[in-house]
This record gives structure tokens, sequence and C-alpha cells, in this order.
């Protein structure tokens, strides 16, 4: 059922994800019995690779929703045989819960509170695409009464940004909408960047939707600072240097057609054409120059510290 | 957009066979109301400036850029102005375009107008029907195909309407454009408009729809949420039709409704939705304001400012907004906020603020002013320290130090405030006094005089400026110490029209109390259906106010008393004076009791109107009246309730209008019953009914209660004779 809702795309964005995931394996162990003469922590570890392996099926994971994997397999391993099978399911349930409410909602707040102390009166924040992050933040800070403008700006095609624009300006706040490819005279006007991220790698690379690498660059060169918005859980210790070397693969035909205009159809037999590719990204990386700085859970830190929190996480892990 | 234009034409040409008739235009340049007085008194609407550039220019510019050949400009109220403008500009040498002016002095309405047009003999075609303060990007093209199919389908299809989806605020039932809410019923197949309304009653909370309309169409959407952009393609046809009903004024409260309920011509009227072009019509203040906004937030593309420029000076489109036309002086401490317009040699002094505002050119602003959500026209002086918020500030006018403007004023031309004055919110402020007659054509008449006025006035600006102010200074003005003009009195019903069409924003308690008002009538409403109806009777139906009610009542009351008096004098039969009578009814939508306490009521008035020096000359009046006009009067006393209802009447008479009657109450009514006009059982449950009133409305069933006790025995002495 998520894994459909994650292939239409009705749940998108990193935690919104991870979160649907999270509580769709709270059902499948609360509905989950041991076969005989099977032990609960090697069947359901099995079990759920095969959920896991749906997902990938319906759309590949994100680095965030692979850190929460590992977490609950490491759970299921570490839990004592002498429990029994209902203790150890509740056990499990309550540790889904408790990862959702620490790691994501929790974290949520301390990057909010941290953040918002960077927002002074007047400033333009720029954003890209649509990150639950961010908004939370110019939300916060649009409540403690600070006055800012908002550039939201997007890129086909999704369109994310058209949500979060609808979301603020329902809220009241003051906002420009504009395209990726006036990024660079919308930047001009812009004194600080927020971007999210779907994860930030240990050599300081932020890992994000396609174009956040484009914004961070612009901005870097008009010396605007560019500030990266990202839980903890997120991180990951892998290094990688380019975005082509693992990333997903949009449906190509959603770059080859614009919604509403029937007219704009030059690219509508693409797939019969033998020396034409279309290329549709879905992420990025953007490498560790361009950003400022990074604000988790842990507090804002600079890109070259990723490697102390990913350590600091994963033996907090180990811990729990 | 070149392609489906040629193809359209060959269609035409195709199909019809005719020769290609350039496509016209008739751009009406006058709105026949009074919304935009004082200015319009002075200078007419079309050519009041919108963004720094005269309405009629975002028009003609349009109408130049949708294909359209051939203009003809109706000039009515200050006509000689709207001709002078437009010779001086270069509109009369486009070429592929003419624009043709039409002159006339005598019309009041858009129906006169067109009837002139007709008289002309200039329209062959089709043409588009807009007005002189229409702004709108759309493109023609697809409507006038549609507008062609159907007539070559159906020749009854004479006018096409461009409707927009609006904005609406649905606690003061009206859009952004301060106009209210349309009903329409439009079939969604055919896009034909079945229905209409632009009045909706919306303290009823009811619209009334025909029977037939929902018999006659098997599917039918009803709309509150679009909006009427005033752009009509119409056939030929709907020129003859105006002339053919002399009595068409309005456009859409006669002419659209007129077609729609008449089925014996069978014309039609189609819509066209627009979804991403832009189309308003300037109707008030604040659809000038809203306008405005779309105008400076670029949503009319190409009819923007830095694009379409007027005059030889450019206008320049800086970050956020902000437009700066050349040669503008400002302080290195001013502040021009975002989507704020400045035009061609303005002066901006030290440390003056202008927030989302228009300032036109040639003006003049001190230091540490602060002006926001203002639109200024050319050649005002605003002296130092000054506060405007949300205001209209016509040409030539002087604020001097100190003043300020609260929110929704308007300061038609060459007004000046005097020191530290501050206007009062909403006012009205003119050099001319306010006319005293509200009336639409009111505006005609003062065409001439006041067309000289500013004709002077433009030719020698500094002079007259300084002339005026001789002649009119008084120091103790309305507008303080050294202030000229008057500030206009509030008229009736303004107080609620005023916030609704301001530029002022509605501010938060207006939305509230309008919400409240909302639910108040709702409950009003409720409260109407569940309370059973008191003693007196009531012949409309729920739905209808109270107060509507009363009103009905007493024009029929007035009427029926009119046509018994003028039957008495020119002693008019009685089964004619019936038939009257009659036809009053069914006019009013009455019923017999109402006749019948009505008639009686008037023959009542008139007995007691004649000469009589006692009470009982006064009997014999009531007497020799009641005989003469029996009856007409018993025609409608078959009933037990409409005896009721006469004596019902009576007693209210007694009570208020004519207390004469007072102490001869038992008298009469004793008369009445020995005349056969009242029955016994009437006067019984008359009684009967009045046993639960008050004390205070029981003193004539007191003062009848022998009369009451001896009917009460008759009957049984009756029966005893008969056993």
């Amino acid at each position: 059922m998520v894994g459909l809702q994650y292939l239409s795309g009705d749940i998108s964005g990193g935690n919104a994800r991870c979160i649907a995931m999270l509580q769709a394996f709270q059902d499948a162990i609360r509905d989950y019995t041991v076969p005989s003469e099977k032990t609960l922590v090697r069947d359901l570890t099995a079990k759920i690779s095969s959920y896991v392996s749906f997902l990938i099926e319906c759309r590949p994971l994100s680095i965030s929703m692979g850190n929460a994997i590992r977490f609950l397999k490491s759970q299921i391993a570490k839990l004592p045989l002498t429990l029994s099978e209902s203790e150890s399911k509740s056990s499990l349930q309550s540790d889904i819960e408790n990862f959702i409410y620490e790691k994501i909602i929790l974290a949520d707040k301390a990057i909010v509170e941290h953040a918002v102390t960077k927002i002074r009166d007047g400033d333009v924040l720029l954003t890209y695409g649509s990150s639950s992050a961010v908004e939370m933040i110019l939300l916060h800070a649009y409540e403690l009464g600070k006055q800012f403008r908002v550039v939201v700006v997007d890129s086909r095609p999704r369109l994310r940004g058209k949500l979060l624009l609808r979301r603020l300006v329902e809220k009241g706040l003051s906002c420009t909408y504009t395209h990726i490819n006036a990024v660079s005279y919308i930047m001009q006007e812009v004194t600080r960047v927020f971007l999210g991220a779907s994860s930030v790698l240990s050599n300081g690379t932020v890992y994000s939707g396609v174009g956040t690498a484009c914004v961070a660059m612009v901005a870097h060169s008009f010396h605007v600072p560019v500030i990266v918005c990202c839980e903890a859980f997120k991180f990951h210790e892998r290094v990688q240097l380019d975005s082509i070397c693992s990333n997903e693969l949009g449906d190509p035909d959603a770059i080859s057609k614009v919604s509403g205009r029937e007219d704009v159809n030059d690219l509508d037999a693409w797939a019969n054409t033998e020396n034409l590719q279309l290329l549709n990204l879905i992420y990025d990386a953007t490498p560790s120059d361009y950003v400022s700085m990074i604000v988790t859970d842990y507090g804002m830190i600079p890109p070259t510290s990723v490697p102390v929190v990913v350590r600091k996480y994963s033996r907090e892990q180990v811990w729990i | 957009m070149g392609a489906p234009k040629k193809s359209s034409a060959r269609v035409s040409e195709d199909h019809d066979e005719l020769v290609r008739v350039p496509l016209q235009a008739i751009l009406i340049a006058d709105s026949f109301t009074t919304k935009f007085r004082p200015i319009t008194l002075e200078r007419p609407k079309v050519l009041l400036p919108l963004v720094n550039a005269p309405m009629i220019n975002y028009t003609l510019t349009w109408l130049e850029s949708a294909g359209v050949e051939e203009v003809f400009v109706f000039c009515c109220a200050h006509s000689k102005q709207v001709i002078n403008y437009l010779e001086k500009s270069e509109w009369f040498n486009q070429p592929n375009f003419t624009v043709t002016t039409i002159e006339s002095q005598n019309s009041v309405s858009a129906g006169d107008a067109l009837r002139v047009i007709y008289e002309r003999n200039v329209i062959h075609g089709d043409f588009v029907l807009v007005s002189g303060d229409t702004v709108s990007n759309m493109s023609l093209t697809q409507a006038l195909l549609e507008h062609k199919e159907r007539k070559k389908k159906d020749s009854n299809a004479v006018m096409t309407m461009v409707i927009k989806r609006s904005k609406t605020n649905p606690a003061i039932h009206q859009s952004r454009l301060g106009t209210d809410e349309i009903f329409m019923a439009i079939d969604p197949d055919t896009k034909q408009l079945l229905y209409y309304e632009d009045k909706a009653d919306y303290s009823k909370g009811t619209l009334h729809l025909e029977n037939s309309l929902l018999a006659d169409n098997p599917s039918l959407s009803l709309h509150h949420d679009k909006q009427d952009c005033y752009i009509d393609i119409c056939s030929p046809e709907v020129l003859s039709l105006f002339t053919d009903n002399f009595d068409y004024q309005h456009l859409r409260r006669h002419f659209v409704k007129g077609l729609l309920v008449d089925d014996i011509m069978g014309y039609k009227i189609f819509v066209h939705e627009i979804c991403s072009d832009y189309a308003a019509r300037i109707d008030n203040f604040r659809s000038y304001d809203t306008v405005s906004k779309d105008i400076i937030h670029r949503w009319t593309y190409p009819l923007v400012p830095d694009v379409m420029n007027f005059g030889n000076t450019t206008t320049k489109l800086e970050r956020q907004g902000i437009y700066r036309a050349s040669e503008i002086s400002q302080s290195q401490s001013a502040v021009v906020g975002p989507f704020s317009v400045i035009g061609f040699g303005t002066k901006i002094g030290n440390n003056t603020k202008i927030l989302n505002s228009v300032v036109g050119e040639g003006c003049k602003i001190g230091s540490n002013v602060h002006i926001e959500g203002c639109y200024i026209w050319d050649n005002v002086t605003i002296e130092d320290g000054c506060k405007l918020r949300y205001g209209i500030v016509c040409d030539g006018v002087t604020m001097k130090s100190g003043s300020a403007l609260e929110p929704g004023v308007v300061l038609s031309f060459k007004v000046v405030v005097g020191k530290e004055f501050v206007v009062p919110t909403y006012s009205q402020v003119s050099l001319l006094q306010q006319p005293i007659e509200e009336d639409s054509d009111e505006e005609l008449e003062y065409a001439d005089s006041t067309s000289a006025i500013t004709s002077t006035l433009d030719k020698s600006d500094g002079e007259s400026d300084s002339e005026l102010s001789d002649t009119h200074f008084n120091p103790a003005s309305e507008l303080g110490f050294g202030g000229v003009g008057y500030i206009w009195p509030k008229c009736e019903g303004g107080h609620e029209e005023e916030w609704r069409h301001s530029v002022a924003p509605i501010t938060e308690d207006k939305i509230l109390e309008a919400v409240k008002a909302l639910e108040d009538e709702l409950e009003l409403i409720l409260d109407g259906n569940t309370l059973p109806p008191s003693g007196e009777l009531k012949p409309n139906s729920i739905d209808s106010d109270e107060d509507d009610n009363d009103d009905l009542r007493d024009d029929f009351d007035k009427e029926v008393e009119e046509t018994f008096l003028r039957a008495v004098h020119e002693n008019i039969q009685e089964n004619h004076l019936t038939l009257e009578v009659n036809s009053l009814k069914l006019s009013y939508n009455k019923i017999a009791a109402d006749c019948a306490g009505a008639l009686f009521y008037a023959m009542m008035k008139y007995a007691v109107d004649m000469p009589h020096s006692s009470a009982e000359r006064l009997t014999q009046n009531v007497q020799a009246v009641l005989t003469k006009w029996k009856k007409v009067l018993t025609s409608y006393l078959n009933d037990m309730d409409e005896q009721i209802e006469v004596i019902l009447k009576f007693e209210e008479m007694c009570l208020e209008s004519a207390k004469e009657y007072a102490p001869l109450f038992t008298q009469i009514l004793h008369y009445m019953y020995n005349e056969d006009i009242i029955e016994e059982d009437a006067i019984l449950s008359w009684e009967d009914e009045k046993k639960e009133a008050d004390e205070s409305d029981k003193v004539f069933v007191k003062q009848a209660q022998t009369f009451i006790q001896w009917l009460k025995e008759a009957p049984e002495e009756d029966d005893d004779k008969e056993d």
C-alpha cells in the first residue's frame, strides 16, 4: 500500500516517506505471528527484507529510509531470546514509535530552534523545492514576528515548490515564486539560502533534490550563505563525489510532457528515436564547498564536521 | 496567435461566401454611473489615470492587439475632453486601426448610446462591445470563432459574454472588484446563459429560478463564482434590439435579463469563459485599486507600465516591482517600497517612505512623508510630514505640511488640504459642491459647465492654481487653515457602500461584522420558519422579508384608498370599483381579507373626513357610506377570516388613525351586524381571539361586551322560537 503511494508520488519528501514506511512496518509487526519451528528474530528479519524489496521495486529507497531499516533490523537482532513473542513485538513497536518521535519530530523541532536564530529582520530567504524542515523554520520565524520575504525557487517536472508556496501564502508570508532558470537574477536580492536535504554524506556532500546543487553554486558565487537543514538520522557514512554514480532515475515522460500545454509535443515520440535518451535525475550532490552551514538536531555545524555527527550518531544507535 | 487568426478568417470566407467585414468594436466612453464622483464631475472616467496612463488607452491597446480594426468611441459626458484627448494622442493615425468618435449629449444610458450608434448605421458585422474602463489582455480569436460557429448553427445566438472565475469573500458577498456576486445559470454543454442576477438579495438567502428553466434544460450549472468581464461579442441584431425595445437602458439589468426572460423572440446569449487571460472592468474605487495592483503585478502583461509607454517618457521596471520613470529626483534617505510606480519628473524629499503606491508625473513630495497604498495623480504637492494611507489624490492637489489622509479618502482636482488637518476616513473632497439630486444622468448636465472650467485649468496650471486659491481662499475652510474644497456630505445609503467601494483595504472588523450579520440573518430566517405566525394574517410566503411585506401592504392600502375615493367622487358604479380592487389584489398578490381590510379602512377614513359636528353625525356618515358601498365590501367578505380582518382593522383605526371612532365602536359594529356586513360568528371568534391578548388590547372587547352578550343570547332565543 505504502509502496504504491510512493510509486504514484502521493507520499514524497524524505521525512514523509520514512514515517510512512516505519508506520507500515509497525502494522506489519502487529499482524505478524511467528510460524512454528522458527525463531522470531530470524523470520522477522527475513519478512522485513521482503517488504523492503517490495518498496524498492516501487521506488528506490532514500538514504534516510535505509538508515531507518538498518535501525529496525539491529533492534530485531538485539532482541533478547528470553522475551516472549508478544513482548518482543510490543518492544519493537515502541522502538519504532520512539524513532519517529525522537529522530524525526523532535529533530525537526531542534532544527527549527537553531535555524530561526539565523533569520533577521529584513532578510530575503530563498528556498528550493519543498522541504518540510525549511517550511517549519519559515512559519516559526513568521510566528515570532520577524520581517522577511521568501523566494520560492521551483523546477519542472515535479513543481513541488508550488505546494510550499501555497501553504506559505495562506499563512500570510510575503513570497516570490520563480523557476530555477531565473535563479541568477533573483539571487542578487537574497540574503540567505535555506535548503533541505535528502542526505548528508560524510565528506560534507549534500545529497538532495536535483537542482539544489545549482542553487547552492549560484548562491556561493553571489556570496550568499547557504544553510542546509537536515536531521541527523539522514546522515550517512558513504562518500560520493558526483551525482551520477548513485542516483535515482525518474520517469522520462515527466520531462518530455508539459501538463496543460498540449501544443508542446516535440518530444512525443522520443521512445522511437534511437539516438535520444531523456535523463530525469531525481537527486544531485552538492559539494561541501558550496555549503556554509548544516543545521542538524545536534546544532549548527560546518560541513567538515559531518563525520563527527555520523560517528556519534552510529555510536548512539549502538547503545540504544 | 497569427496562425489561428488566419484560419478563422478563412473559415468565415469559405463558408459565408461573404466579403470579410473588418472586426469592429464599440467602446462606450461613459459608465453612466456616479461611482467615481466627485472626480467624474471634472473629468470623464475613461481619462482617469490608471497606473499613470488614461484608462481608455488600456482598452484601445487591447482592442488593437486583439485584431479589432475599427473602433467607435462613444462619448457622452465630457465628450469634448475625450475627443480632444484622442485627437492629441496617436490613436487617430494608426495603420490598420481606425478610431472614430461618436458624440451624443443627450444619452443617459448604454441603451441610448447603442441606439445612437444604430442610427448612424456604421456597424456591419459582429462587433465587440466594451466600455472604456476595461483592462484585458485576452485574445478574442477563440471567443469570436465560437460566436461565429454558434451563429451559423443558430441565428438567434446574438451575444457572447466573456466571464471569468472570480475570487469572492463569502462573508461580505462581493468580489475583489467591489461588485456584488453574480448568480448565473449556464447550460454546461452549450454554454448558453439561462439566468443572470446581479442584484441577488442575500438577506433572503434564496434565489428564485423559473420552473420552466429546470424543466426545459436537462442539465444546468449554477455559478456564483463567476465575474462578468463586461466584454461582449454581439451580432448586429443587438443594436436593432435596443432600438426596438426603447426602454432598455442598462446593458445587463435590462438587456440581458430582457432577452433571457423574453422567449417569444428566442434570442440566446452564450458565455465564454477565460482561464489564463486577464479581463476586468473598473467599476468603482475598489476595482480601481485591484486592477491597478494587478497591472503592477504584471497580470495584465503586455499592458504594463514599462511596455506600453504613452507619451515620450519611458518607465523602467526595477526589482520587486518598482517602476520608475525618467528624471526622478529622489533623496538618498527616501525609501520606495516594492510594487510602487513613480512618474516622470517627480521629486521625493528626505526620509520619505512610499509603499505600494502609484505616484504620477511632476509631483513634489516633501520630507518625512509617509505614503502607503495611495494613488497620487499628476502635479500633486505634498508638503513635509504628511501621512497618506489608502487614498486617491487627483491632479493638482496640495497637501500642506503635517496634514493627513485617513484610509478611503478621495481628493478631487485642485483641492488644498490645510495645515495639520486630518481628512476623516472615506470622505470625498472636491472643489465643486455636491450636486443635490442623486441621479445617474446628472453627470451629463455638468458636462458642459465643468469641461469649460477644467480646460482653462489645463492650459495654465500654475496660474489658475494661484488664481483659484485666491478666489476660494477661506481661512476657516472645511479643510483646515488654508484649505480649499468641500467635504461632500455622505449620501444616504452611502455609508454601507463606502467601505465596499473605497480603495482602503477592508478592515477585519467589517468582515467580522458582515459574518455576524450573515449569521443573524440566518437565525432570523430560522426563527421566521419555526415561530407560528402571530394573530395577524400573513398573506405573503415566508421567504419575503417582514419589512418588505409591510411596505407592500402600505402601498396596497394607499392604492385601494385612492381607488375608493375616486369611485366616490366620480360616482363610479359598484361593480366597476370591485373590478378595480380585484385587479389591485392580483397585482399586489393579496388575498380577499387584505382587500376587505383596505376597503373598509378607506371607507371609514372617508366617513371621518367628511364634515361632521358631533358623534351622532359621524355615525350617520358612516352609515351612509357603508350602505352605499355595502355591495363592494361584502363581495370580499365571504369568509369569516375576512370579516375578522375588518374588525381588527377597525379596532386598529380606533386606536391609531381615527380616534374619533373609539367611543362609537360598538355602535358601528352593531350597525354592520344589522346590515349583514359582518356575521355574528366572526364577532364571536374575534372575541375569542382577543381573550388571549393584553389588557390594553381588550378595550374594545369590553366596550362591545354587552353587544356580544346579546349576540350570544340571541341565537338561543332563535332556537327557542324554532322549537
